[in-house]
């Protein structure tokens, strides 16, 4: 199998699931969570069905900017813009006169902490990156360590991507990006250094040991060794993912899928981006 | 290398203590003489007096798991001459005081960052929360009257303040906080510790006055010698009178910290809070849904490991078996450390517990594929499973201190729904690596010695044509 023969096919697959997703953030960026956008937010339980158009008629003459989406038969989620105690209260007694739900969750952030969280999750994704370069700097070299950090840098387009489509061209609530998002975000770069660090030791070693091998072939043979476990490794972690993905309740359904497109992006770049990169860049500096 | 019996024994003492924890409420009932299911009466507590040991042992539910409401609060329009933090930490007294006073078990007031104030109660829902903010503190002056409490005086007081004294029961001396007319915080000169000075305006002062007198003509130390001060509904100070006090003052010595008679004062003179407190973020989760959210979980978990199992056993067939029992062991310590530890589980760290599960099984992949290597290679089983530990271990470090990089940022740097994730992640990658290196490790050495397990077939490796 040559995996670094064929690079640019992949670095060409890759692209293609990229560009349509940051065309999508350009253009319509992200569906925001109250978290980041500031607003209320009502998971209310029913105790017969409820369609949330009957529920959305009667928010909207409340006059709060309200979305309601189903969530369950018994259930429906309800988006506001930020409300006070008064008319929150109001609507809390509104809901429960005329369609007997009570308040299974809630959630209210102030516009002042939706601007802070915005700000620190950037920053969060920036230190986690600059601390993994340093590490692999020290461990491997500074090419190894560009290496597997723009695979990184991969799987985060591709996820943000996708979730940009998700939420605003198909306009799901599961593309939105929340705190639970940038949680799944951070793991999901945790994950691809792990597995773009398995191969890299693997080169490393095959460095090591005296041989004819060309750099090229090397990096090769060390993707191919590393093959197996990349793919067994990966799968486990989805077995367990795709187990909590369709059990988990509305609220964490989002993260949940976060987690299983990054990690199978991650294993992905890790294959054939991370490695390939760095026999792309030893052929335009061959030192 | 050969099996080292310190390791076995280390491994031992480990599981067995994990096992221990994990089960102590168990322990727990079977000590106190409870019943082995159904609700647990008080909080299963390890203590090993010898040692000055003593942790409460139990899994923390965050609030997204037991039902609750969280709130940020932030503080301004501060009075003119008290900095920020002084104000937020008055603020914090204050509303500690009101939650404690509302009978909310297990709630949690903090001060955050500057002007912030974490605010988490179990068990209340958002709209009592808020009148429970809402509330202000109120100054009540009783006295020891022969007779036991009716239910009206119960509802008022604290029914164990009340009923402290056979035979009496506090009656309302008509004096109150609205006599108050100034009350600063000050030091008893005797012991230095923090009381607040209060003085009465003509009416309070007449009635404390004639209050005093009328006690000191009880012996000393009857209750119908003391006076009783109650905040809201607690007791905070219940002193026997040596003299008539007609000056209108009292003081309050009612084991205060600083800042707590600091805000005792604040509320005494305006009832009200140092500056303006308005809510930036509030989270609510029904006992209901926190309930099934757990059931979930568990079962994901569950589900999960039973698959990651199933794969192993299939794919890897006997250090399969050795995989599945360091993966249980895992399982076992982790749980043991959020018991011991009091480690908050939230929605977000039982997801990077369960994340951390598929990292555990991940040293034991890259383990067993470099023996697997070495055994295409010709080597003894022996020397391929030291092999394939000491050739995957720079692997398995570098990878996990990366992760663990990711969790010390999250942490340090995160909010506190990412925190939680953090925590619990770290926790199963540290667990992870001890056990793939030392379990399986192991695990696999006593493989190795054992003559049924020498197949190669049992690794899934074809045995070399030239053996």
């Amino acid at each position: 199998m040559d995996i670094v023969g064929r690079r640019n096919w992949y670095f060409l697959l890759s692209l293609a699931i990229i560009l349509p997703g940051i065309i999508s953030m350009l253009f319509f960026g992200f569906r925001l969570g109250i978290d980041f956008a500031g607003g209320d937010q009502f998971n209310i339980a029913f105790k017969q069905p409820t369609s949330a158009a009957a529920v959305q008629k009667e928010m909207d003459t409340f006059n709060v900017e309200a979305t309601v989406q189903q969530a369950g038969p018994n259930n429906v989620l309800i988006t506001t813009k930020p409300l006070g105690t008064t008319q929150e209260t109001a609507i809390r007694d509104d809901l429960s006169k005329k369609f007997g739900g009570t308040v299974a969750s809630s959630a209210f952030v102030g516009p002042t902490i939706a601007k802070e969280l915005v700000v620190g999750a950037g920053a969060l994704i920036a230190i986690a990156s600059i601390l993994i370069v340093a590490y692999l700097s020290f461990r491997f070299n500074y090419k190894f360590a560009i290496c597997a950090v723009l695979a990184l840098l991969h799987d985060v387009f591709v996820l943000t991507g996708v979730y940009s489509i998700l939420g605003k061209i198909f306009n799901l609530q599961l593309g939105e990006i929340n705190t639970l998002f940038v949680t799944a975000a951070l793991t999901v770069i945790g994950f691809s250094v792990h597995d773009t660090i398995v191969i890299f030791d693997r080169i490393r070693e095959n460095l090591r040991q005296a041989s004819r091998l060309t750099f090229e072939q090397n990096v090769n043979l060390s993707i191919i060794q590393s093959l197996a476990r990349s793919i067994n490794t990966s799968m486990t972690v989805v077995f367990v993912l795709v187990a909590l993905f369709l059990i988990s309740p509305q609220n964490i359904k989002g993260f949940t899928l976060a987690l299983l497109i990054g990690i199978i992006s991650g294993t992905y770049s890790s294959i054939f981006n991370a490695s390939p990169l760095l026999v792309v860049w030893r052929r335009l500096d061959p030192r | 290398m050969r099996v080292d019996r310190r390791f076995l024994f280390l491994i031992g003492i480990i599981a067995l203590l994990a096992l221990f924890i994990d089960g102590f409420a168990y322990v727990y009932r079977a000590a106190t003489n409870q019943p082995l299911t159904g609700p647990i009466r008080g909080v299963p507590t390890l203590s090993i007096p010898f040692l000055g040991f003593e942790q409460q042992v139990f899994v923390h539910k965050g609030l997204d798991l037991q039902g609750g409401t969280h709130l940020e609060l932030e503080i301004s329009k501060v009075r003119s001459g008290t900095p920020i933090a002084e104000a937020r930490d008055i603020a914090v007294a204050i509303i500690e005081r009101r939650v404690n006073s509302s009978g909310y078990a297990e709630s949690v007031v903090r001060p955050e960052g500057d002007n912030r104030i974490i605010v988490e109660l179990p068990g209340v829902n958002l709209e009592q929360a808020k009148q429970v903010l809402g509330k202000t503190s109120y100054l009540r002056i009783y006295e020891w009257v022969p007779g036991t409490p009716d239910a009206a005086t119960l509802q008022e007081l604290n029914p164990t303040a009340a009923n402290q004294y056979q035979g009496f029961k506090p009656q309302f001396t008509n004096i109150d906080g609205s006599m108050v007319t100034s009350a600063t915080r000050s030091t008893d000169p005797n012991t230095n510790l923090p009381d607040v000075q209060f003085s009465f305006n003509s009416t309070g002062s007449d009635r404390f006055c004639t209050l005093t007198r009328d006690r000191v003509t009880h012996p000393q130390g009857e209750p119908e010698n003391k006076i009783a001060i109650f905040i809201d509904k607690d007791l905070v100070e219940d002193a026997n009178v040596q003299s008539e006090i007609c000056g209108g003052t009292g003081i309050i010595t009612g084991g205060f910290t600083a800042a707590s008679a600091q805000a005792l004062a604040v509320q005494l003179n305006s009832g009200a809070l140092p500056g303006t407190i308005s809510l930036v973020s509030s989270t609510e989760v029904g006992a209901t849904l926190g309930a099934s959210t757990v059931k979930l979980s568990l079962l994901a978990g569950a589900f999960g490991l039973a698959v990651v199992i199933l794969f192993m056993l299939l794919y890897y067939r006997l250090p399969g078996v050795v995989a599945s029992i360091a993966l249980l062991l895992y399982a076992a310590i982790a749980l043991a450390i959020f018991k011991i530890f009091g480690v908050t589980l939230t929605l977000a760290g039982l997801a990077g517990f369960i994340l951390s599960v598929g990292m555990a099984v991940d040293a034991n992949v890259l383990i067993f594929e470099r023996v697997k290597e070495e055994l295409r290679a010709g080597r003894t089983l022996g020397a391929a499973m030291e092999a394939g530990v000491h050739r995957a271990w720079p692997a398995i470090r570098d990878s996990n201190i990366s992760t663990l990089i990711t969790c010390f940022v999250l942490y340090f740097f995160g909010a506190p729904l990412i925190k939680g994730f953090a925590i619990t992640l770290a926790i199963g990658v540290l667990v992870s690596m001890f056990s793939a290196i030392v379990t399986t490790q192991q695990f696999l050495q006593i493989l190795a010695g054992l003559r049924p397990a020498r197949r190669l077939a049992l690794y899934g490796v074809q045995a070399p044509k030239a053996a």
